[in-house]
């Protein structure tokens, strides 16, 4: 998993071909909701890792939704 | 400092004059801060934040904050009678009006028990044009951490008086653009009002009751529920805010007596906050949320997860094409028109989904245990509220009904028929995958 997989994830999501990594979600991209539940079920289906509704508030950038996904995964293990 | 309220900060204002609106925000505790900290944490605040000064300014001109209001903010310590103690509490504030003219548009009581090491609860009352569901919460962790930091309390940095809402608005929502649109959108709302009048008939209708008394309920689901209910909407990329809002459609579908086999009118709460030009932070008391109501086909024999898709794209595509700006814009003149023509019900049901409250698990010695939050309801409508809140796990609904138009039977009724259909939704096919 790199942040240019999370990237390309949320580009696919939103429409959009260039998604910078520190770009909030809603503020800068104009995402909606449904949006945002694309985004973590995306990853969440893509690198196999369950992401809990209550740390969803806290990403809002792809950076942070990596950083997360990567410490899911960890706590996964090598599969 | 002084400014017109913004068009949500009317709306809420308008509809304090018609019948008092006010937002209560609960929070329960292990532990409570003693009054003095808690006086002197409210006395910090209040030099924080403009609007915890404010009182609102009636001229001909139309409608100001002022922001000069030198009085303390109420604070009442009260015994804990019992543990359901703050429930009866809340039901005197939700109808408690305030002295808009002379403020603060702020309350807070304390309701423990002599040992402050058991048991309490903190219950903020706020007049709804001065705060959103975001910035209420904020204030209710920023009153917590302030009372349990000590005496003094600490108050942070003093904030300014940020404008109106409208005059954030993205680009094409502002200005003479704004109001071109705002008046297309208000005739294609009258032509959808007149269809729904036209197939509801009498079940729109509503008597005024202006003594009516709220009566407030909560649901509970336990983690393995809650973790199973957003599973299995995630799967569906649907969003929790659709899911709730469709087993509350339902229940009223079900067991509301007049809506049988009627389309049913709901609201929706978006929080503008981050689509705003520049963002508002919820450091920042202030009112910058929309109100979108919508109409369902008669929802009580649809299928959940159908009534579920149906509702997340209707927000959604409402949203995707500005209406959330478009339902603020307008909903001062609507709020209007309903409140004098005291005839026609605005909708029955209204769900805010807060998501996860920005609180810390302990504030010092305090423990915090739980939070609810509610808002006051109408003859006029929506009779059936819920504010739904995610916490240590659980999703947290709390209602309130109105006596006038919903009886305690049907009230328990619903409430048990909500709880029924999300539980049967969670654990559908089996165990969570």
């Amino acid at each position: 998993m790199t942040i240019s997989d999370i990237q390309t994830l949320v580009g696919r999501q939103l429409g959009q071909t260039d998604v910078p990594p520190d770009a909030h979600f809603v503020e800068d991209l104009n995402a909606e909701s449904m949006d945002l539940v694309g985004i973590v079920a995306a990853v969440e289906d893509t690198f196999a890792i369950v992401i809990d509704e209550e740390e969803v508030p806290g990403i809002h950038t792809s950076r942070e939704l990596f950083a997360l996904a990567q410490a899911r995964a960890r706590e996964a293990g090598p599969r | 400092m002084r400014r017109p309220l913004g068009v949500f900060e009317l709306a809420a204002t308008l509809t304090d004059e018609y019948a008092p609106f006010n937002a209560v925000g609960v929070l329960q505790m292990d532990g409570c801060p003693p009054r003095e900290a808690l006086g002197a944490a409210l006395a910090a605040l209040q030099q924080r934040h403009p609007l915890l000064r404010a009182r609102i300014d009636k001229r001909r001109r139309g409608y100001h904050f002022t922001c000069d209001v030198t009085s303390p903010l109420p604070l009442q310590c009260l015994p804990r009678a019992d543990a359901q103690a703050w429930r009866r509490q809340v039901e005197v504030e939700l109808v408690t009006a305030f002295d808009t003219a002379r403020g603060p548009l702020l309350r807070v009581a304390c309701l423990a028990g002599e040992d402050v090491t058991q048991p309490a609860e903190l219950v903020l009352t706020l007049h709804h044009g001065i705060a959103d569901a975001t910035s209420a919460v904020n204030l209710l962790h920023e009153l917590t951490a302030a009372a349990t930091a000590g005496v003094p309390a600490p108050g942070g940095t003093p904030l300014p008086l940020l404008p109106p809402a409208e005059q954030l608005f993205p680009a094409p929502f502002n200005g003479a653009q704004g109001r071109l649109r705002k008046m297309a959108f208000m005739l294609h709302m009258g032509g959808a009002e007149f269809r729904y009048r036209w197939r509801t008939g009498r079940a729109s209708r509503f008597t005024p009751a202006p003594r009516a008394q709220p009566h407030v309920l909560t649901i509970d689901l336990p983690p393995a529920t809650t973790t199973a209910l957003v599973r299995r909407t995630r799967e569906r990329r649907l969003t929790i805010n659709s899911a709730l809002n469709a087993a509350l459609l339902q229940s009223a579908g079900r067991h509301l007596p007049r809506q049988a086999d009627k389309p049913l009118c709901y609201f929706v709460f978006p929080n503008l906050r981050p689509y705003l030009d520049p963002p508002v932070g919820r450091e920042h008391l202030g009112s910058y949320a929309s109100m979108m109501r919508f109409m369902v086909e008669p929802p009580g024999k649809s299928s959940f997860w159908a009534l579920t898709d149906r509702v997340a794209h209707q927000v959604d595509a409402a949203s995707r094409r500005g209406e959330k700006f478009l339902f603020a814009m307008a909903s001062p003149s609507v709020i209007r028109m309903m409140s004098r023509m005291h005839r026609f019900r605005m909708g029955s049901v209204a769900l805010g989904y807060m998501g996860v409250p920005a609180l810390e698990r302990q504030y010092g010695s305090v423990g915090v245990t739980g939070f609810h939050a509610f808002v006051s309801n109408f003859d006029m409508g929506p009779e059936y509220t819920a504010q739904v809140t995610l916490l240590h796990g659980r999703l947290t609904w709390d209602i309130v009904t109105i006596d006038s138009e919903v009886d305690a039977v049907t009230a328990t009724r619903m409430t048990e028929s909500i709880r029924t259909i999300l539980e049967a939704a969670a654990h559908e096919g089996g165990p969570t995958p």
